[in-house]
């Protein structure tokens, strides 16, 4: 069939790249790895341990859609409205010996949907006793709602409007001077931007929300003159391009991140366990039968050990990191399908001429092993370590996905076991899961087609005429 | 041929021996396991007495005399006071006589402790699951494949082995959390998990029918996660058989393509296609750990997770002592039929 085919490495990926899939391949990996290779522009140094640490990212909204889900459905969902201190106006008024600083900031509220949450945060300098404070939200309609007055010391206090039933205290009076009925649930984020507070409860329908410019006024009284940083969120319900998880965190980061753990683990274990099987199964042929039937029989020995529910027993024993993973899976895959090609082409290779010329001159079997048999094999394990980088893709995210991979970065498995043991599934919080699966598919899209185009070179049963 | 079969059976029962003492080895983890099991009667013993209020009483040192007691008595009581290299010969034994024990944690549904009842009642589900699964992927695949190979680098074949190696290479979890959020979450065709509804039906057609019901989607998973494997290999090995020279001198005969087909290439080409099929149905039996996690069926997979994260080293063994004889006898039943149906393979030993 044609030209015999090509077997030096730089020979077939230059022939790969010609193809249609090699170059469709190219193009998917290589945006991958522009991807992974942009990382340091987008997110800190210290990023890995931001992720873990919950607390760092309360100004993030929890659970929201990414942002252009606004383009599909047609209505304006609410992004998160962020009044820190520089959006404060202040003023000071001195009464008998007493100081009162008033905070104030206003914002335009023009969404069809209501917020998902409110906080309210004061940061203070006051040394010795505690200063009173008046938080007073006014809504467009002249309402105006005291949230909360009473004492806070110093440092950063935060309220949270949405959960604290202090607070909700202070709302359902505002409703129940209003209308005259006290609500069953009293949800913050939607009595305060509805309508009609009363009826909030069954008709929490965007036509409701009351759009238009809201004030949030931070009072604070003490006896001497004090300086504060006040901060009002009112959190969205769509966040950046890939919104975010139950813990607020921005999941475009998260997947960002997985982009190069992803390749990393997968390329490394991938060329390793091929090295490793080209190396043992050609060997085994290579020096003879009592070899063989010691490599047959460890390839028979991993046939028998079920290496899934033992990688998963060990990371359930040693909490794994994802390199002592690599390594388990290196040390469990030292037997394979690669294996048993090297020893079926050694078998070839043994009576060519070019061994009986090396024979001749006194090479030794070692040296004419890693010299003149295993570079002929590699090209044809090339296919199958391109389908195996998924592989092992697919391998670590399992582990991941069960909360037993590495407990420290943040992999695309991992980002799909959370999303599962929150209930994302049944909560349909689809962009949580299909954000993540979507790029892991897209990188084994790319090696399946660098696999079919290697295949295609080195194969020639699957060349096209 | 008798004694290529004796020859045969003699190495893989080593294989098997030796494999079934590295799993007990693996499964107990050298012994770490007893030591977490000690540690675990340690604190038990411990937090036991420290609620008893006669024990306050004492003093200081007939207090740590008393715990000691408690927890070398539970320790023998248990076995773990022998060595690790004798327990794990005890349990090596075992294991190969089939005689699997009782489970340190597990238990079965209708509380038994012994492994083996725990196993049976798990079975039916994987196998109802699983190789119902494995036998429509593989039907569905091979029948793909051969399509493939007539038509061998057509555009159909072509985009065919790229769709058939990428769905393969994806486990089949992956598509189950997918597929849950279409089809369950979304259109709610199909239920999101478990085996039966809960209350589940008393009636036995409408107890059938539920579980059905909830079969359908991880059913439809699994095949969609597998069937590429079994196109993609059948449409290669027929393709192969294809190139032979008996296959080119049939056509040269001028003899019709069907005959072929049939006669000159899937007969010697089915002996691998076969041996692929029999391993997957014997590897089905072990469920798949993350496909039934995730959809909540309560077979062989999910009670090997569960054995894991309890570390029950005699689940996890009996678990893999099973499949490992039902790999072996595997093998060699299709050593004695190749024997018997490929002259070469009697002349060649």
């Amino acid at each position: 069939m044609g030209t015999p085919p090509p077997t030096g490495i730089k020979q077939i990926l230059k022939e790969a790249l010609k193809t249609k899939t090699g170059m469709a391949a190219v193009i998917i990996l290589g945006m991958m790895i522009l991807m992974s290779a942009s990382i340091p522009f987008y997110s800190p140094v210290n990023f890995v341990k931001r992720w873990n640490d919950l607390k760092s990212w309360y100004e993030y909204p929890s659970l929201a859609a990414p942002v252009w889900v606004k383009w599909f459905t047609g209505t304006n969902l609410p992004e998160t409205i962020d009044l820190t201190s520089k959006h404060f106006r202040v003023t000071e008024e001195e009464i008998s010996g007493h100081y009162i600083t008033t905070y104030t900031a206003y914002f335009r509220y023009t969404y069809d949907d209501y917020p998902s949450e409110l906080k309210a945060l004061i940061k203070t300098d006051i040394k010795g006793k505690p200063v009173r404070l008046n938080i007073i939200f006014i809504r467009p309609d002249g309402e105006e709602i005291n949230l909360f007055n009473g004492l806070v010391s110093s440092g950063q206090t935060t309220f949270d409007i949405s959960l604290d039933p202090k607070l909700q205290k202070n709302i359902a009076r505002f409703v129940y001077e209003k209308t005259g009925t006290v609500p069953e649930v009293i949800r913050p984020e939607i009595i305060l931007f509805s309508k009609s507070p009363s009826k909030y409860g069954n008709e929490a329908a965007s036509s409701n929300v009351l759009r238009g410019r809201y004030i949030v006024k931070f009072q604070v009284l003490s006896d001497k003159k004090i300086s504060a940083e006040p901060r009002f969120i009112v959190y969205g319900k769509v966040y950046g391009f890939a919104g975010t998880d139950l813990y607020r965190r921005d999941l475009w980061l998260g997947i960002l991140w997985g982009a190069p753990v992803a390749l990393a683990f997968g390329t490394v274990a991938a060329i390793a366990t091929a090295l490793l099987q080209v190396i043992i199964g050609a060997a085994g042929a290579w020096f003879g039968p009592k070899w063989d039937e010691l490599v047959q029989r460890i390839a028979d020995f991993f046939l028998i050990i079920p290496v899934l529910p033992i990688l998963i027993l060990i990371s359930v024993i040693y909490k794994v990191t994802i390199w002592s993973l690599l390594g388990w899976v290196i040390v469990f895959s030292v037997v394979g399908v690669s294996s048993k090609i090297a020893r079926s082409i050694t078998f070839q290779i043994r009576e060519e001429q070019y061994i009986e010329a090396a024979k001749t001159y006194g090479a030794s079997k070692t040296r004419m092993l890693f010299y003149y048999v295993i570079p002929r094999i590699m090209p044809f394990t090339f296919a199958l370590v391109a389908l195996n980088v998924p592989t092992y893709i697919f391998l670590e995210a399992s582990l991941s996905f069960l909360g037993l991979g590495d407990p420290e970065l943040p992999t695309w498995g991992r980002i799909l076991g959370d999303a599962y043991s929150a209930g994302a599934l049944y909560q349909g919080y689809w962009w949580w899961v299909i954000l993540p699966a979507f790029m892991i598919m897209l990188v084994s899209l790319g090696f399946t087609l660098l696999s079919y185009a290697f295949d295609k070179i080195v194969n020639p049963r699957l060349r096209e005429e | 041929m008798a004694t290529f079969i004796a020859k045969r059976a003699l190495i893989l029962t080593l294989t098997l021996m030796f494999s079934v003492y590295m799993t007990v080895v693996i499964a107990n983890f050298g012994g770490y396991v007893d030591k977490l099991l000690r540690d675990q009667i340690t604190f038990d013993v411990t937090t036991a007495l420290s609620r008893d209020p006669n024990f306050a009483k004492l003093s200081q040192e007939e207090r740590q005399k008393l715990i000691e007691q408690r927890i070398e008595a539970k320790i023998r009581a248990a076995g773990l006071d022998k060595p690790f290299l004798e327990r794990s010969l005890i349990q090596f034994t075992q294991a190969l006589t089939l005689n699997l024990g009782r489970a340190a944690f597990l238990r079965s549904s209708s509380g038994s402790k012994a492994i083996a009842d725990i196993i049976m009642e798990r079975l039916p589900r994987t196998v109802l699951l699983f190789t119902l699964g494995t036998i429509m992927a593989a039907g569905i695949g091979i029948f793909l494949g051969l399509v493939q190979a007539r038509k061998a680098l057509s555009k159909f074949d072509r985009i065919m082995i790229v769709l058939e190696i990428f769905t393969y290479v994806q486990p089949a979890w992956f598509y189950g959390i997918l597929f849950i959020l279409i089809f369950a979450f979304y259109l709610r065709i199909f239920p999101s998990g478990g085996m039966v509804s809960i209350p589940a039906p008393t009636e036995p057609v409408a107890y059938f029918l539920d579980v059905l019901y909830h079969l359908a989607l991880p059913l439809i998973t699994w095949i969609f996660a597998s069937f590429g494997y079994w196109a993609y290999t059948t449409r290669n090995i027929v393709l192969q058989t294809m190139e032979e020279d008996f296959v080119t001198a049939a056509r040269a005969k001028g003899l019709p393509e069907r005959i072929i087909l049939w006669r000159y290439v899937l007969r010697p080409s089915s002996p691998p296609i076969i041996t692929g099929v029999a391993f997957a149905i014997v590897f089905s039996w072990t469920g798949a750990i993350i496909t039934e996690t995730v959809f909540n069926w309560p077979g062989i997979g999910l009670l090997f997770w569960e054995a894991i994260a309890a570390l029950d080293a005699p689940v996890i063994i009996g678990l893999t002592v099973i499949l490992a004889y039902l790999i072996v006898l595997t093998v060699l039943a299709l050593d004695i039929i190749y024997g018997i149906l490929d002259p070469r393979l009697r002349v060649m030993r």
